[in-house]
């Protein structure tokens, strides 16, 4: 029986700004939940943003289920993110002038209500469906941005200090709404963050220094 | 979800500056095909109304109200002149053909025009049913007058609606003329005599019937000789229209009518073409030096007119073009100062795998629907604007002005579309281009 290859393999991978090495990561491989876990400034959302096709690489090799996609285009680099990854942002990111529903409909390939109001079930968010995003409280964004993410079923859920502003108990509770979510739809949580408070939830925690 | 919601939502959340570019871009648009409607409803009226009108006789006065008055029915004569005294020009050897004109009265706004059938002749106009006039107050109504046959009416004092009625004297449609395109369409046209005697002046045949008895011999061969050269333009209607003046008199005297025709005959232009160009520049001169007459070229004075108006017209395309620049750059100056605000937006979008593309066709698509209902807006004031003014401003509305869909309005549409495009470009191009990792890392 042939192996499944890991989620991520990471190879020898730079970042260089005007020169300088931003990023150096020799070698590591995604094979469930990670945590890249270091303070501010040594590169972890550089690298998850690489992993993420958000950002090119200096140098080096990652590949994403066996395919190396460090040199797609960026459409094809589109589509991958498109079917594969969502994004829960440090800071939300939602879209002020659109509704709920339609925040989290901008993930979904194919538009479908019923599993946006499923969502908006699960996360306690019902009701709130014409609700303008610029309404909500942070608490509430904080919802959407997970219902958003995992809206369209993918493979792996991106998080970019998802805790970082939350006191022990939102902590948890973000942390829990995620990890439900990501194991309904069987997904790998990658998470960027200096937040030691989550490193349990995590199968695997590559620390990275400055 | 798909992108127009994007883009109604984004255009909905910057209303007012998406208001003001639509009415800015809607402005110009206006402007620009009120000038076009304008522009080419006087070259089809310069064109189809003053063909082959070499020289136009009239009172001394403006030259170019003399001609707005006489050849486009959109001016007030500059006075009357003698029958007699016209008759000399009307038959000059270098004259042609000579159409004498009667003004004075209207129905309803539509002028009343005392004239012979060369009239009709000269624009090529046929009956569409009915007949021409054979005796004072029957009247050829023209296609666009709301006259119909066998109709009756009075005649107004004046050249517009609202004037003293001649109740003394009724009209009696006995004909239709069929749609020319030109003046006629929209004029009542009658004999002479009709106009003359409606004025207590004496008609023309009554005029040299005096003459003749008076035995003034070289006038009665005149006579002869005009109604000469009428039988070799082969005018069978003028033999009737003699006829008619006949029967009119008989009708006055069978009913013993009593209305005075003491005054000399007196008609307000004559439609003149010469036999040769020469005579063009010639008769016009002898007849401003020598005579009590004026005689003026159309040709020159609608030169002169569309010249005058050139320069108006040029100074509000100018103004359309600024109003559009204005509009256009609205437009631009509202999509690159909401770019900074939205590039967080657009970093999401692109995270979530909307491609540049994609993103180039979201940003320009704003721009464009601003564009595109601001000159559909544009048209449809355009359109009401100039049916409104074609109502209101007397000329307009008397020469016929009505919307005629030129090659120019496609122009129009293309060259604010073309703009638009322009303005909507760059910002297009920044929004596609966002740093998306930097915006999501930094962006509040």
């Amino acid at each position: 029986m042939k192996a499944m290859p890991d989620i991520f393999a990471v190879n020898n991978l730079k970042k260089s700004y005007d020169g300088k090495d931003i990023l150096n990561v020799p070698s590591f491989n995604v094979t469930g939940h990670t945590l890249l876990l270091g303070p501010s400034g040594c590169g972890k959302t550089t690298l998850m943003n690489i992993m993420a096709g958000l950002l090119p690489s200096s140098s080096g090799e990652i590949t994403f289920e066996g395919t190396n996609y460090s040199t797609f285009t960026d459409t094809q680099l589109d589509d991958l993110r498109a079917k594969n990854f969502g994004f829960v942002f440090q800071r939300m990111h939602m879209i002020g002038h659109l509704n709920v529903m339609q925040n989290i409909a901008l993930t979904q390939t194919k538009y479908d209500p019923d599993r946006i109001k499923q969502l908006m079930s699960d996360l306690g968010l019902s009701g709130k469906e014409e609700q303008k995003a610029s309404d909500l409280s942070v608490g509430e964004m904080q919802r959407v941005a997970i219902a958003r993410a995992v809206a369209n079923n993918p493979k792996v859920i991106f998080a970019d200090e998802p805790t970082s502003a939350l006191d022990d108990k939102n902590t948890e509770s973000v942390m829990d709404l995620i990890f439900t979510q990501a194991k309904k739809t069987n997904a790998t949580v990658i998470a960027a963050t200096h937040d030691s408070r989550i490193k349990k939830r995590f199968d695997n925690v590559l620390e990275m220094s400055s | 979800m798909n992108d127009l919601t994007i883009i109604l939502s984004s255009l909905k959340s910057r209303w007012l500056n998406t208001t003001m570019s639509v009415f800015l871009t809607a402005f110009g648009v206006m402007l620009s095909l009120l000038i076009v409607q304008f522009s080419s409803h006087v070259e089809n009226r310069v064109n189809a109304d003053g063909r082959g009108i070499d020289i136009v006789v009239g009172a001394k006065g403006s030259p170019l109200q003399l001609i707005l008055s006489s050849v486009y029915h959109i001016d007030i004569p500059t006075g009357n002149i003698p029958y007699d005294e016209a008759e000399k020009w009307m038959k000059h050897r270098h004259v042609k053909t000579a159409t004498p004109l009667a003004l004075g009265d209207n129905w309803k706004g539509y002028r009343i025009v005392g004239t012979t059938p060369d009239y009709l002749h000269h624009y090529n106009a046929n009956l569409l049913e009915g007949r021409l006039w054979r005796k004072p107050f029957e009247a050829v109504a023209g296609s666009k007058t709301d006259l119909k046959m066998g109709d009756t009416f009075k005649g107004a004092h004046g050249l517009t609606e609202g004037g003293h009625v001649h109740d003394e004297e009724q009209y009696v449609v006995v004909g239709i003329t069929k749609e020319t395109g030109t003046v006629i369409d929209r004029l009542i046209l009658t004999s002479l005599d009709s106009v003359l005697n409606i004025h207590g002046l004496a008609g023309v045949e009554d005029y040299h019937d005096d003459h003749h008895h008076g035995g003034e011999h070289d006038h009665h061969d005149e006579e002869h000789d005009h109604h000469d050269e009428h039988d070799d333009h082969h005018h069978d209607e003028e033999h009737d229209h003699h006829d008619g003046h006949n029967d009119h008199h008989d009708e006055h005297d069978d009913h013993g009518h009593h209305h005075e025709h003491t005054g000399e005959p007196e008609i307000t232009a004559i439609l003149m073409t010469t036999k040769s160009p020469i005579a063009n520049i010639n008769i016009p001169r002898i007849i401003n030096r020598e005579t009590i007459l004026q005689a003026a070229n159309p040709a020159l004075e609608m030169a002169r007119l569309t010249s005058m108006l050139g320069l108006g017209s040029r100074s509000f395309t100018a103004l359309s073009v600024l109003l559009i620049s204005i509009a256009v750059l609205n437009i631009f100056t509202g999509l690159a100062g909401s770019l900074e605000n939205r590039m967080g937006d657009l970093a999401v979008l692109r995270a979530v795998g909307y491609s540049k593309k994609r993103i180039f066709k979201i940003i320009a698509s704003e721009g464009m629907m601003i564009v595109l209902a601001g000159t559909i807006l544009g048209f449809l004031m355009g359109l009401a604007g100039f049916n409104i003014m074609a109502e209101i401003v007397t000329p307009l509305g008397a020469s016929g002005a009505s919307i005629h869909f030129t090659f120019s309005f496609v122009l129009i549409f293309i060259s604010v579309l073309l703009a638009g495009f322009i303005a909507t470009l760059l910002p297009a191009i920044r929004a596609s281009n966002v740093d998306v990792a930097r915006q999501l890392s930094h962006n509040a």
